[in-house]
């Protein structure tokens, strides 16, 4: 009977895997492998917080020096969606957690005003004031006098820019700095005054400076360590380095002796759960005071709001695109990608998979790179594109192509990516146009798209930026990274005419132009677009109004308060 | 009838040769007696019509989006419920059928093949022909086959043909090795050495001597293959880099119910539940077939 044995028990098993699975519900297996969370991209405000109360911002950056709270736990615990802080160098941050790091150790010379990536907004860090020459090639900084690295290392002083600077701008680093700014020399004046002068007139420096891989670390101590430097972290920021044990967890405490006043909280844990079910699980039981969201999320929203926790919507997030090549056929003809365009349903798409209260979450026309809350987003003169799929079809037939036209694409296997753009391919379908999707690991999709194998069509996420200069001018401006990805060069003049505009009103007007046209030339498909999210418990407050963060999470900085742990 | 497990053991642990008892021809063993086959071999038709006659059994049209209706528990609208996409899940499996079990015979087909034709060749020919085949099933065995699988894919490229030359060529090796180790016992034989005194043409020997003789086991080894090869299939499309979307295959199901486990059980579990039922089936048909056609175990059963 062996095999009747052999096969009442299988089926058993199968019985029991059965009404295992059906028990467990909504909690096991990981989803949506955690995307890389933008890399510190900067808009400028827009951003709600869903939830969370607006705690009032006190503007003053001198000295608040609040009062340590009566809270009885001053630990904050963070939960991480990746994995590690990828490197410990201050200058290469290459994941996104490596800049979290970055913001709370050290300072720039300037900064957003926390919890905003307002361009118009930056204010001084390390830098008490700054003026730019009449020739537009040199900014000279003027420090702030006191400010003591931690540890002992004495005060900051320009000395220690100069090296900061030379250092990140040194390809060697491996950080982006290189990319983003062009420095011809940096000059000590004196003891608390830099002078940097950049190789051409840069309307972005301020910006770049803010951003990741441009903070300013202690000589001496970088002197001292050398290639162990990751491993001590002399900074001037709100907290210092304690410990940093790979993959799983990094903390820092509070640096009493900070400038702006000693932080309210004295321990901040950042623990690396790349796993998205034991992350939610770990900040449900109160295990942790803030936790990243990434991936398909929509499912934790209701438990999230039932047990009373506060999520926000850190902006910027990323857009998914998909670039139309007008230079292939039969993506030539305009008809044919206006009706791709009407063909889409993106509004659907986006309203069923949006965040709950997440309003930001939300669809974007065919044709522009500016986003809600970027400069120069604008509604008018853009083509909207509404769904409509009788009038996709008479462009088609007016077109030439009235029983449609196949197009094959490739696709990297990241779900994400090819959960879109099935969408996209079946509702192309309805207007005969056959979709041949083919799924290819990401290292060859890279490459295949560099080829320009793509064309005429290509998906591609963009992590958003305050300003969307370096978007525009990646995407549009020939010889430039993502230009393989069309072949369109309406725009380029204007793009180069904004990247000398030092007046941010007048670059809004341009990048006002470049979206308008864009839109008309139907060469960005609807596509959608979305914040980064996280969770905190109500007992966090993070000490300012918070709309967005260039660093894709809360501005941690002395102000946060854990007020009282249950 | 089913034969007591510790008796089979001692028979099939047995390498001398076998009797003249036992060769003697006896009344066939009908495995169809046996209920379990016989329930195996119900369902495994079942599933071979459900999958024929798809278009006219699947409730609706697989690929049929309906976005609104996303991720939603079985009802009576849908049996099995709805995917991500707002898709029936139970015509996506029904549909799914049709590739895996495809892509599982075809596989397997092509692997016999190839592997029947080099691993006789080899047995047969010797010389270095055999010492070159040999070495490379040597280096090919040394790999999983899943992975073989994948590299194929890499470099082949994805989709419904090259998935199928892609795992039957990862299955080749060992039926390689199957198809040589009898051929080199049989070239021995005095009938084999009488017809090559004969003067008999290699080709000759090889179609009505030789083949004959090593095909029925080989059967017996590819339905299990099957099993592997569907299996292999549903683990390279769970990886992304099989089907192509929008096509259905039982492992694409799995993986993408698997990125919807949480709120969406019912997708992975019923492309995984007639999986499951798949291979358990051929495993049930694969043992029968390997009882009935030992001679050893036969005569056995006979002298039972």
């Amino acid at each position: 009977m062996f095999d009747r044995r052999l096969l009442i028990l299988s089926v058993l098993t199968l019985l029991i895997v059965l009404v295992a699975s059906a028990c467990a519900g909504p909690s096991p297996a990981p989803t949506a492998k955690p995307t890389e969370p933008a890399p510190a991209g900067k808009p400028t405000e827009a951003g709600k917080t869903a939830v969370a109360e607006p705690t009032k911002a006190t503007a003053t950056q001198a000295k608040p020096t609040s009062p340590p709270a009566a809270s009885t736990d001053q630990t904050l615990l963070i939960g991480s969606s990746l994995g590690d802080v990828g490197t410990a160098d201050p200058h290469n941050g290459r994941q996104i957690t490596g800049l979290w790091v970055q913001e709370w150790i050290f300072n720039h010379l300037v900064r957003y005003y926390p919890g905003t990536i307002d361009v118009l907004k930056i204010e001084g860090d390390l830098a008490e004031s700054w003026k730019i020459s009449d020739d537009k090639l040199t900014w000279t900084f003027n420090l702030r006098k006191g400010v003591k690295w931690h540890k002992g290392f004495g005060e900051v002083t320009a000395d220690d820019v100069k090296f900061s600077f030379e250092r990140m701008l040194d390809p060697k680093t491996g950080g982006r700095m290189p990319d983003r700014i062009k420095v011809d020399s940096v000059t000590v004046v004196d003891k608390y005054t830099v002078a940097i002068k950049t190789k051409a007139p840069d309307p972005f420096f301020l910006q770049n400076i803010v951003d990741r891989d441009s903070v300013i670390i202690s000589k001496t101590a970088f002197e001292k360590y050398g290639k162990d430097f990751g491993q001590y972290m002399i900074g001037s920021g709100p907290f210092q380095f304690e410990s940093y044990t790979p993959k799983q967890k990094y903390v820092v405490t509070a640096n009493e002796e900070y400038f702006r006043g000693s932080p309210n909280v004295k321990r901040i844990e950042l623990l690396f759960i790349a796993d998205e079910t034991a992350r939610h699980a770990a900040f449900m039981s109160n295990k942790l005071d803030l936790a990243a969201y990434a991936g398909d999320v929509k499912q934790y929203a209701q438990e999230l709001t039932k047990a009373g926790k506060k999520f926000d919507f850190v902006l910027p997030g990323g857009a998914t695109w998909t670039f139309v090549d007008p230079s292939k056929k039969p993506m030539d003809d305009i008809r044919v990608r206006q009706a791709v365009a009407y063909a889409t349903d993106m509004a659907t798409f986006v309203d069923e998979l949006k965040f709950p209260g997440a309003e930001h979450y939300t669809v974007t026309s065919s044709g522009f790179l500016s986003l809600p809350g970027t400069l120069g987003y604008t509604e008018e003169g853009i083509v909207k594109y509404d769904y409509n799929p009788t009038k996709a079809k008479q462009l088609l037939a007016d077109a030439g192509y009235p029983n449609g036209f196949k197009l094959s694409v490739f696709v990297s296997n990241n779900p994400g990516w090819v959960q879109g753009m099935t969408y996209v391919q079946d509702q192309l379908k309805r207007v005969n146009i056959q979709l041949e999707l083919v799924t290819v690991d990401n290292a060859t999709w890279l490459q295949k798209s560099l080829n320009g194998e793509n064309r005429p069509f290509t998906p591609y996420n963009i992590n958003v930026e305050p300003d969307p200069y370096m978007m525009f001018a990646r995407s549009f401006l020939p010889g430039t990274e993502r230009y393989v990805l069309t072949n369109y060069d309406k725009v380029a003049e204007l793009i180069r005419k904004a990247g000398t505009e030092f007046d941010v009103t007048k670059r809004t007007q341009i990048y006002k132009e470049i979206a308008q046209k864009l839109s008309q030339d139907a060469i960005l498909l609807p596509g959608s677009y979305t914040p980064n999210i996280f969770a905190r418990q109500s007992y966090v407050d993070v000490g300012y109004e918070y709309k967005a963060s260039h660093t894709s999470f809360y501005p941690i900085t002395e102000k946060l308060k854990v007020n009282k742990k249950p | 009838m089913l034969l007591p497990k510790r008796f089979r053991k001692r028979v099939t642990a047995r390498i001398s040769p076998i009797s003249i008892d036992e060769c003697i021809p006896t009344r066939s063993e009908s495995i169809w007696q046996r209920p379990d086959v016989r329930i195996a071999v119900i369902v495994l038709v079942v599933i071979t019509l459900l999958a024929i006659f798809a278009p006219l059994v699947a409730p609706y049209d697989p690929d049929l989006q309906n976005f609104r209706n996303r991720n939603k528990p079985p009802t009576l609208d849908h049996l099995c419920g709805t995917d991500y996409y707002g898709r029936d899940v139970l015509s996506r499996v029904i549909y799914g059928a049709r590739v895996s079990l495809a892509i599982g015979f075809l596989a397997t087909a092509f692997a016999m093949l190839i592997g029947v034709t080099l691993g006789v060749s080899a047995g047969f020919l010797g010389g270095r022909l055999e010492l070159v085949v040999m070495r490379f099933v040597d280096v090919m065995m040394a790999i999983p086959m899943i992975i073989t699988g994948l590299l194929m894919v890499a470099a082949l490229g994805s989709g419904f043909q090259t998935l199928i030359v892609a795992i039957g060529i990862s299955m080749t090796p060992r039926l390689i090795r199957l198809a040589r180790a009898p051929v080199l016992v049989i070239k021995q034989r005095e009938y084999i050495q009488a017809a090559r005194a004969l003067g008999l043409p290699n080709r000759i020997i090889i179609f009505s001597h030789i083949i004959p003789q090593v095909v029925p086991p080989l059967i017996v080894i590819a339905t299990l293959q099957v099993c592997h090869a569907i299996v292999i299939e549903a683990s390279i499309s769970f990886l992304g880099l099989g089907i192509q979307p929008p096509m259905s295959s039982w492992g694409g199901l799995l993986k993408e119910g698997l990125r919807n486990l949480p709120s969406a059980p019912w997708i992975s579990l019923t492309a995984g539940v007639v999986l499951t039922i798949t291979v358990i089936v051929l495993n049930i048909l694969g043992d029968a077939l390997r009882d009935s056609l030992d001679p050893r175990l036969r005569g056995r059963i006979r002298a039972q």
